[in-house]
């Protein structure tokens, strides 16, 4: 009898036993931030994370790093994460996004980017199959450039010379100005480029432009590429534009939203967000290549106080469309 | 007790306690056996009509979720079409209307006002003028589907630069008379469903997901899956969604293999307008929780019942046998003559009886052998008597004999006298 009941409790210590396996693996994530502007994305990529059950410290530590548009010391810290075999690098924007495809090659550590431009740069196969062993979110492609020129052609129909400055080698910049150069004349607008390699030589441009009769410009459509958004770069051609009263829109509502009179672009916290369940299934053992970019939405900015300054007639349905208006 | 140990050793010897017991536990175990898997039966064949049942009524509001989605989107685009008099208004106005729909629905990516000869009247964008590809869409086909100024629904597309699956859907613009003045088109992202559809909860574990027509997944939690555009006709349910013409949902639940490549119960519900159907699975082990708390219950029950039996077992057979020991060991005793033995047996029953019987059979021996010691008794009394009357004889006898023999030799001597004295006279 008593072996009976001996038989009886181990089998249901056996059964309570079985319920109770964990895995104790913790996850190490290299962060690249590559620029200042975007780093919150890292926070909101993390607060997701959270909430898809990676608690930091307990399961998934984080190795957060962060540059602001410095390409060496972006390539060290992707060393270092290689060196220290990460489980997984996620970075931002295009920049270090390609820098890091290049430095996990071969090594199996999985990449997913926010942030950056897939046009003209490899950086994936496609948008369905990514290839290699990265994956990511992506900026929703070149023709969000066009509707910038086109929300701020609306906002200002008068404005007949667009200024826009850009770093020419900046990722999304080549694909940008292809359907920009072509968008421009059918909107009756002449586009006045300035491609520069430095932040001062945007501000000695302008500077001459200050001094000539001419600016030479009726409006600034900013490019969203880190050059031009750099704060000294957003600076300068604010303080440009507010002086000259000319309108100034395209990005900055994390940034400058005061002084810019629209922006047309992806919400922060939307980048680390959609980035978190692309980790996650990743960390669960799917291959990254096999996992579609997710394309985010735009959010439309409208700064209805500074247009009115600017004595720009901003139409009800422009008002109608947009999803945050500063009054 | 050495009769009994032998006993015991003998090889064919069987211990009647341990067989009684054993035939209890075996006889409790198939009652036991019998009851619970009946039960087990009758609680799976119910429980699986209650999945059933759920599943479908799960299923059922899947899909009218999915189903509001668009009537949603309908109603919207109803409501701009009567109330802004859009067959009238000029081209500024019909446009700032659009845009006031634009900007009210995320998931409205393009809208065009076309007039009653499928002219482009206005158009709004989230995409820039270039970039607009609604106008590909706005074909004969189209225009065939939307003449007859109903509302219209077209097949689910993917966009070439998100991946992400759009549709085309139109309701007609009337004047206040009813006649037909036009009709609104949107290009709706289905993105903006995900979410609704990764929200729907299955169960615990369960999971719920939208497939057009030709099978292909247009509606999931996992977006990945929706973005790489998979095609689920693989699928049993999906299959029997793709392969059915009517608006029938299947009673049946066996397990199929899910979108996650589990084993599921799985079960759709087709939404009519649009020709999707919403799919839910929930996955075999949770279905069949309840099921496997019962054989679980019904086992840790059986055992239970395995181990009284055995307990009652051992204790009814040692009652029924102890009497029985009690009287084999009394009759070894008796054997051996010990006739005072006590037999302790009180049962009220046959064994009882044969106790009683025994302690009266104990009782006559008793009897007769007083009985046999009384007349041994009495015969050597009446021997004893007969020895010593004879002895008296012998004695009486002897005494007898010594006179007579003392006469005779008085005789002789008298006899020697008289022939002394004639001896003399001669």
């Amino acid at each position: 009898m008593q072996k009976m009941l001996l038989a009886t409790l181990l089998i249901a210590v056996l059964f309570l036993s079985g319920c109770t396996t964990q895995t104790g693996k913790v996850y190490h994530v290299g962060i690249l931030s590559g620029l200042d502007a975007l780093s919150g994305i890292a926070d909101s990529f993390k607060a997701k994370m959270t909430e898809l059950g990676y608690i930091e410290g307990k399961n998934i530590v984080y190795d957060i790093q962060k540059t602001n548009f410095e390409p060496d010391k972006e390539q060290q810290i992707l060393k270092k994460f290689v060196d220290d075999k990460v489980d997984l690098i996620f970075t931002f924007p295009t920049e270090p996004a390609v820098a890091a495809k290049a430095a996990t090659q071969g090594t199996g550590i999985p990449v997913v980017f926010s942030f950056a431009t897939i046009e003209d740069n490899n950086l994936v196969d496609s948008v369905r199959q990514p290839g290699g062993n990265i994956t990511g979110v992506r900026e929703p492609g070149p023709d969000i450039f066009v509707k910038r020129l086109e929300i701020l052609h609306e906002l200002a129909p008068q404005a007949k010379r667009v200024y826009i400055t850009y770093n020419p080698n900046a990722p999304p910049v080549p694909p940008a100005l292809d359907v920009l150069r072509k968008a421009a004349p059918l909107m009756n607008v002449t586009l006045v480029e300035n491609p520069v390699a430095t932040v001062e030589e945007i501000e000695t441009d302008l500077q001459a432009r200050n001094k000539s009769a001419d600016i030479g410009m009726d409006a600034i459509l900013m490019m969203g590429e880190p050059l031009s958004v750099s704060p000294p770069a957003l600076e300068a051609m604010t303080k440009f534009a507010t002086e000259h009263k000319i309108p100034i829109g395209g990005v900055g509502s994390y940034t400058i939203r005061g002084s810019i009179v629209f922006s047309y672009e992806i919400v922060l916290d939307d980048m680390g967000k959609l980035a978190a369940p692309l980790t996650d299934k990743i960390l669960k053992g799917t291959p990254a290549g096999t996992i579609p970019v997710v394309t985010p939405e735009a959010k439309l900015l409208i700064n209805y106080k500074l247009a009115k300054e600017l004595n720009l007639t901003v139409s009800e349905g422009l008002l109608a469309r947009a999803d945050e208006i500063i009054r | 007790m050495p009769t009994q140990n032998e006993a015991k050793k003998g090889r064919n010897f069987r211990s009647l306690t341990v067989t009684l017991a054993l035939a209890f536990l075996a006889l409790s175990t198939v009652v036991l056996l019998i009851a619970s898997g009946l039960e087990l039966y009758f609680n799976f064949q119910t429980q699986q009509q209650v999945i059933v049942s759920q599943q479908q009524l799960i299923a059922q509001d899947a899909a009218n979720t999915v189903k509001s989605f668009v009537q949603d989107k309908f109603s919207m685009m109803e409501s701009t079409a009567s109330i802004s008099s859009m067959a009238i208004e000029n081209q500024e106005q019909q446009k700032n209307v659009l845009d006031k729909l634009l900007g009210r629905e995320p998931s409205f990516r393009q809208l065009v006002l076309l007039d009653a000869q499928n002219r482009k009247l206005a158009e709004v964008s989230r995409l820039s003028q270039s970039a607009s590809r609604i106008d590909s869409r706005l074909d004969s086909n189209l225009f065939a589907q939307i003449q007859d100024g109903e509302k219209y629904v077209s097949s689910v597309y993917i966009d070439n630069i998100t991946s992400e699956p759009m549709m085309i859907m139109t309701v007609p613009v009337k004047d206040i008379f009813g006649d037909l003045k036009g009709t609104l088109v949107a290009e709706v992202n289905l993105k903006f469903m995900w979410d609704l559809v990764g929200r729907i909860k299955i169960g615990d574990k369960g999971v719920a997901y939208v497939v057009d027509r030709q099978g292909d997944l247009i509606a999931f939690g996992d977006i990945s899956r929706v973005l790489r555009g998979e095609n689920l006709i693989h699928l049993e349910k999906v299959n029997d969604f793709v392969s059915s013409k009517g608006l029938i949902i299947t009673g049946e639940s066996g397990t199929s293999k899910g979108i996650q490549g589990n084993s599921v119960i799985a079960n759709y519900a087709p939404l009519g307008m649009p020709d999707w159907a919403v799919v839910v699975e929930l996955p075999v082990e949770e279905a069949y929780q309840a099921v496997a708390q019962g054989v679980v219950m019904s086992a840790l029950i059986m055992l239970l019942g395995i181990f009284l039996a055995v307990v009652a077992g051992i204790y009814l057979s040692r009652r029924i046998t102890r009497p029985i020991i009690g009287l084999r060991d009394a009759a070894i005793k008796i054997g051996q003559g010990a006739l005072d033995t006590q037999i302790e047996v009180k049962s009220r029953n046959e064994i009882g009886d044969l106790a009683s019987a025994f302690r009266q059979m104990m009782d006559d021996l008793k009897k007769s052998r007083a009985k046999l010691e009384h007349h041994q008794q009495e015969l050597e009394k009446n021997v004893d008597e007969r020895t010593k009357e004879l002895q008296a004889k012998v004695e009486e006898l002897q005494k007898f004999n010594r006179l007579a023999v003392g006469r005779e030799l008085r005789m002789i001597e008298l006899k020697k006298r008289i022939r002394e004295l004639e001896s003399k006279r001669r």
